[in-house]
């Protein structure tokens, strides 16, 4: 070898006495480019090895981040076993220390770390010409310092591949004892720090009390420190600089160690050091990177080995002057990497969110997808939650929530607020075992927890909580979630912010798309061949696919946060295809709604219905037209809802002061529309228009027709409705009866 | 990101700057492949240039540095010519490139041509002449008094031209560090010089220029030379210094002049290396920052006792100037030597590109991946 290059294992070969397949390639691979910018030195073969040593021009900025030449000179060493990446090693004896280098246990040859995947990964695609160009591109990055981009965390400053320590989002207060205790398998190397837990049942274990001890160093450059270091001494040597020095902190600390705090001592040491990071020398510091340092002594003992104290008959005996020249030479270290538990803000990165969204919510229903989808988004870290739910785990639920046979017999609220709050280093759920209809006991929570919320988030596949949430009296937004009953389909409904739209409303207007929309053909069908205990329109059949419901819990999980986001309303249809997996989206335009209350009912006109009766009046003009209404009751709350207008059936009269509706073809229509959605759209009343000129009260053969109406709706406990639509897109709705002395208002649509 | 792309076109200079806000400027074009010769590896510059260009018709500048075929060379089939119908329209189903404003020295416009000369040579005189009288889409360097001559003598008043001269210590106003990242500060030709000269010689009349790049803070400086000899570009070092223009010496890409000729550092050639006068030594020596890069548009350097090399008043490239820029110019400042025809290798040369950023200048030195290569290839006939 050349002189003023380190020296390479092995006696030299010829190129053609190369074995290994990987090193004969890489000659190959350069013998027979002319422009691959790299040159065979020579080869060598050693036991188990082959070297072939190159010479690699990288592409290189004029101004340079860390010093690489215009060529370097480098040895890949292949071994026989070919169990690991081969070896890259600078051969240049002043090659800079940069970060990406391979920690081993001597500091030359450097070595240079060229991939972050393990070998197994890179041996798919392992190809000479690759190899080279990887060597030649570490150097290009290396020597413009973006081999690191810009958003990628710095490297470690010393690295521990094994050995972790996972602290608290609190962590202890310094220098109390507190637990940490391997987690995990036999073979883990993981260990759980927890919080302050002086006098809980840890310290019962001595093995598992530790005392924390925190120091900070000076800021360096990242990915500096070239060797793991084996005891307290080496540490402090690798640590050392001008105004840090590791032992010294170490003895002062202990020189002062409190007296009534003597016990303490007897907890095994864990020195966590915070390393802050520069990009470059006098930079800020970009990250702080934290390691832990296990000892298997404790505070009595390190205190002695750092030359604090001295033990005599195993108590603590003080020296006058501190022994400076220990320096914890005996003290055997373990590093680990620190991590701490996850946080919110780092979920929603993890997940590719800018920030996390706190947002409170209330969630009504841990079923199948309330659970999947509560689950997707805590783990993206959005919502700070309250889940309800009365039910409880059995067996059958097991097939798709995400609750296991641990939870068997337990509340699906409570259950899942465990597993999402097992998630973070703090809570992010709380739980009412109740039923939001019928809340018992708990209906002071439940009242706060709908009060509070931004959100109340309806997972409850049930109508009438979805009603009642839309008609209690608290600020959040409205939203329901739920599948139609095929299991197929994924349904959402979001009040817009200011609440103008409310969820019922936007119920009504998903029925009337339900019945009307071709693209959402046969969306409520209940699979035929399926036995059914009930026939709600949300009523899951009890044989779908995890994989679908996962799907859609997916897509809910992307959804929520959209719809929150924005300011409308929202109304969204994702119908999945279980042959092809593909999934379609129908987006419904929410209608806008004008109310009247009549008679002791409300009725919500959609304003759709106005303009669409206005506009077949002014067609039919200077005749009369009209036509049947169709929407929803809830009886219960004794809400009407007219949702969609039908233009004048064929077989009607149209005169200029008179209307006879006509019936042709208006069974087939109510009935279709009847079954499409499950019984939730049907006939409300009658609508007909009068002349230019006319007001909108109604004629004596008009208040005949809702006589008539109701009679007709008396036995289904529905009013008479009836609307009659007049100039400037006017009309006027009659519900019950119509007292001549008490017109309504006219209504319009806004 | 500027780039500046150095075409392969043998003894030859092509050079095309392609600013980071889109505008382009070509220094010189010269097609010197043979297109019957397979073994020509001489780049295909107007299929390069049209490449670069995609849907655009047009440079924003185009100079050329003086009227020697090395820097001409088929001109006429790629460029349209305002001022002359003949090479205007279509070349072979393709569009000709428009300049929108065309740089040359004063000596295109003075230089009375013989009829000997190439016809492509009197077509950029005709076109630079045209655009000069019409008052625009030409700027010309330096004010000699034949300028003022000419222009009497073609009925053109001068003072109504003054904005399309530029003189020497001047920068060019088609860009500015403000909008363009970039400056163009005028070194040659002077009008000290050409008022001596009786006879306007084409290369000590030709165009020198720094261009200053700005990325990021950086700033790279380009020193765009055409053919000028050691007398020149001596004179350019002492003009400078006098006028403590220091900085415009000052370089971290140096184009050499005239093909790595040994006459632009001394008239001795040097055994195995050429020493320079001191002028032009410090100029490379001094001036030069470091990890610069010095190109030499040329063919391979030879080597000692080549053919090429044992000739006697051989043309360029010379070795010992080679050697000089090797081992005196670029090692000290872990700098490169790069020679057009050389590079990446000499069997497959390619035209070289350097990027200028804000970490300064990058040789582009990208290997294409085996597949893509293969895939490119043509492989050999069939049975």
């Amino acid at each position: 070898m050349a002189a003023g290059y380190l020296d390479v294992d092995g006696l030299v070969i010829s190129s053609s006495a190369l074995t290994l397949r990987r090193a004969r390639e890489v000659v190959l691979a350069i013998e027979v480019r002319e422009d691959s910018y790299a040159r065979v030195v020579e080869c060598r073969k050693s036991q188990g090895t082959e070297t072939v040593v190159l010479d690699v021009e990288p592409e290189r900025p004029q101004s340079l981040a860390a010093d690489i030449r215009r060529t370097e000179r480098v040895a890949l060493v292949f071994s026989e076993s070919d169990r690991a990446c081969p070896e890259v090693l600078s051969l240049r004896p002043d090659f800079p220390l940069t970060p990406h280098l391979n920690l081993t246990g001597v500091e030359y040859p450097r070595s240079l770390c060229l991939y972050d995947q393990p070998w197994p990964e890179i041996r798919v695609n392992w190809t000479a010409p690759a190899f080279i160009e990887r060597i030649r591109w570490w150097f290009r990055g290396t020597a413009r310092g973006d081999l690191h981009a810009e958003d990628q965390p710095l490297e470690p400053l010393l690295l521990a591949p094994e050995v972790w320590l996972v602290l608290p989002g609190n962590l202890p207060e310094p220098m109390t004892p507190c637990v940490v205790a391997l987690v995990g398998d036999k073979r883990s190397k993981v260990l759980l720090a927890s919080g302050s837990v002086v006098g809980s049942q840890a310290t019962d274990d001595p093995a598992a009390t530790h005392m924390l001890l925190r120091f900070v160093t000076p800021p360096r450059m990242h990915g500096i420190c070239t060797r793991i270091p084996a005891t307290l001494e080496d540490l402090c040597t690798l640590l050392r600089t001008t105004e840090f020095d590791l032992c010294a902190n170490l003895r002062s600390v202990f020189k002062n160690w409190p007296r009534d705090r003597e016990k303490d001592l007897a907890a095994k040491i864990v020195l966590l050091i915070d390393l802050p990071k520069v990009r470059a020398p006098s930079s800020s510091v970009v990250a702080v990177e934290r390691k832990a340092f296990l000892t298997r002594v404790n505070g009595l003992e390190l205190g002695a080995a750092v030359g604090a104290w001295e033990m005599q008959n195993g108590r603590r005996a003080v020296i006058l002057k501190p022994d400076e020249s220990a320096r914890g030479q005996s003290v055997d270290i373990i590093t680990a990497n620190v991590t701490n538990q996850l946080t919110p803000v780092q979920a929603a990165s993890l997940n590719g969110e800018e920030r996390s969204n706190r947002v409170t919510i209330t969630a009504i229903g841990a079923g199948t997808l309330g659970s999947q989808v509560i689950l997707n988004l805590a783990r993206a870290g959005f919502g700070q939650w309250t889940i309800i739910d009365n039910d409880r785990i059995l067996p059958h639920n097991l097939a798709r929530h995400i609750l296991d046979g641990v939870a068997l017999g337990w509340n699906k609220a409570i259950a899942v607020t465990g597993v999402i709050n097992g998630l973070m280093e703090a809570p992010i759920a709380q739980s009412i075992d109740a039923d939001v209809l019928d809340a018992g006991e708990e209906a002071s929570r439940i009242e706060a927890a709908l009060t509070g919320a931004e959100i109340l988030l309806d997972f409850s596949a049930s109508v009438a909580v979805a009603r009642h949430l839309a008609s209690v009296s608290t600020s959040g937004r409205r939203m329901s979630v739920f599948l139609s009953p095929s299991g197929h389909d994924l349904v959402l409904l979001c009040e817009d912010d200011q609440r103008q739209i409310r969820l019922d409303q936007l119920e009504m207007s998903y029925y009337a798309a339900v019945a009307f929309d071709e693209r959402l053909d046969g969306h409520l069908n209940h699979p035929p061949e399926r036995t059914r205990y009930g026939l709600s329109c949300r009523d899951v059949s009890s044989t779908i696919a995890q994989a679908d419901v996962a799907t859609l819990a997916g897509i809910a999980a992307r959804a929520i946060p959209v719809s929150t986001g924005i300011s409308e309303a929202t109304i969204r249809i994702w119908r999945l295809s279980p042959e092809t997996g593909a999934v379609q989206v129908v987006e419904i335009m929410p209608d806008r709604w004008v109310t009247q209350r009549q008679n002791g009912w409300t009725a919500h006109i959609a304003c759709s219905v106005l303009t669409q009766m206005a506009e077949w009046r002014g067609q039919r003009l200077p005749n009369e037209t009209g036509g049947i209404l169709l929407g929803g009751i809830d009886h219960d709350r004794r809400m009407l809802y007219v949702s969609r207008a039908l233009r004048s059936p064929p077989d009607s009269v149209e005169w200029p002061t008179m209307y006879t509706r006509g019936s042709h073809g208006t069974l087939r229509e109510a009935e279709r529309v009847l079954a499409g959605t499950q019984s939730n759209m049907v006939y409300v009343g009658e609508w007909h228009s009068h002349p230019k000129g006319h007001p909108t009260l109604p004629s004596p053969d008009d208040v005949r027709v809702l006589a008539t109406v109701a009679d007709w709706l008396r036995p289904a406990g529905q009013p008479g409705l009836i609307m009659i639509a007049g100039d400037g897109q006017r009309a006027r709705v009659f519900l019950g009866s119509y007292d001549r002395s008490h017109p309504p208002e006219e209504l319009w649509a806004a | 990101m500027h780039t500046v792309k150095f075409h392969n076109v043998g003894n030859a200079d092509c050079t095309l700057i392609n600013l980071k806000n889109g505008r382009k400027i070509l220094f010189d074009y010269a097609n010197m492949r043979d297109p019957k010769d397979d073994g020509d590896l001489r780049c295909d510059l107007p299929e390069e240039l049209r490449e670069d260009l995609g849907d655009r018709d047009s440079y924003d500048v185009v100079a050329f540095t003086h009227l020697d075929r090395d820097h001409y060379a088929g001109a006429t089939d790629f460029f349209h010519f305002e001022h002359i119908k003949k090479y205007q329209g279509d070349v072979d189903g393709k569009k000709r490139i428009k300049m929108d404003v065309l740089w040359v020295p004063a000596a295109v416009i003075t230089e009375p041509l013989k009829p000997e000369d190439h016809v492509e040579a009197k077509a950029i005189q005709t076109e630079a002449r045209a655009r000069f009288k019409a008052g625009k889409g030409v700027r010309v360097f330096s004010r000699p008094e034949r300028l003022i001559e000419w222009c009497n003598d073609n009925e053109v008043d001068i003072e109504r031209r003054r904005d399309l001269i530029t003189d020497a210590g001047r920068l060019c106003p088609e860009f500015s560090l403000a909008s363009d990242q970039v400056e163009f500060f005028v070194h040659s030709p002077f009008a000290m010089r050409q008022d001596e000269t009786t006879v306007e010689d084409r290369n000590t009349d030709s165009l020198v220029m720094q261009a200053t790049f700005e990325a990021g803070g950086a700033q790279t400086k380009l020193m765009l030379t055409a053919d000028v000899g050691h007398a020149e570009l001596t004179d350019i070092v002492r003009v400078s210094e006098r006028h403590e223009n220091d900085e415009r010496l000052e370089w971290d890409i140096f184009k050499l002049p005239h093909h790595c000729s040994y006459l632009t550092l001394s008239d001795d050639k040097g055994k195995d290396k050429t020493k320079p006068v001191p002028d032009v030594k410090r100029l490379f020596e001094t001036y030069c920052q470091d990890r610069c890069v010095v190109v030499s548009t040329s063919d391979i350097i030879p080597q000692k006792g080549d053919e090429r090399d044992t000739l006697k008043g051989a043309n360029p490239p010379h070795r010992q100037a080679a050697n000089y820029y090797r081992e005196d110019v670029v090692s000290p400042k872990d700098g490169e030597f790069m020679v057009t025809m050389e590079q990446p290798s000499k069997s497959k040369p390619k035209p070289l590109i350097i990027e200028i950023g804000e970490t300064k200048a990058t040789i582009r030195k990208s290997v294409a991946a085996v597949t893509v290569v293969a895939a490119s290839s043509r492989p050999p006939r069939a049975g």
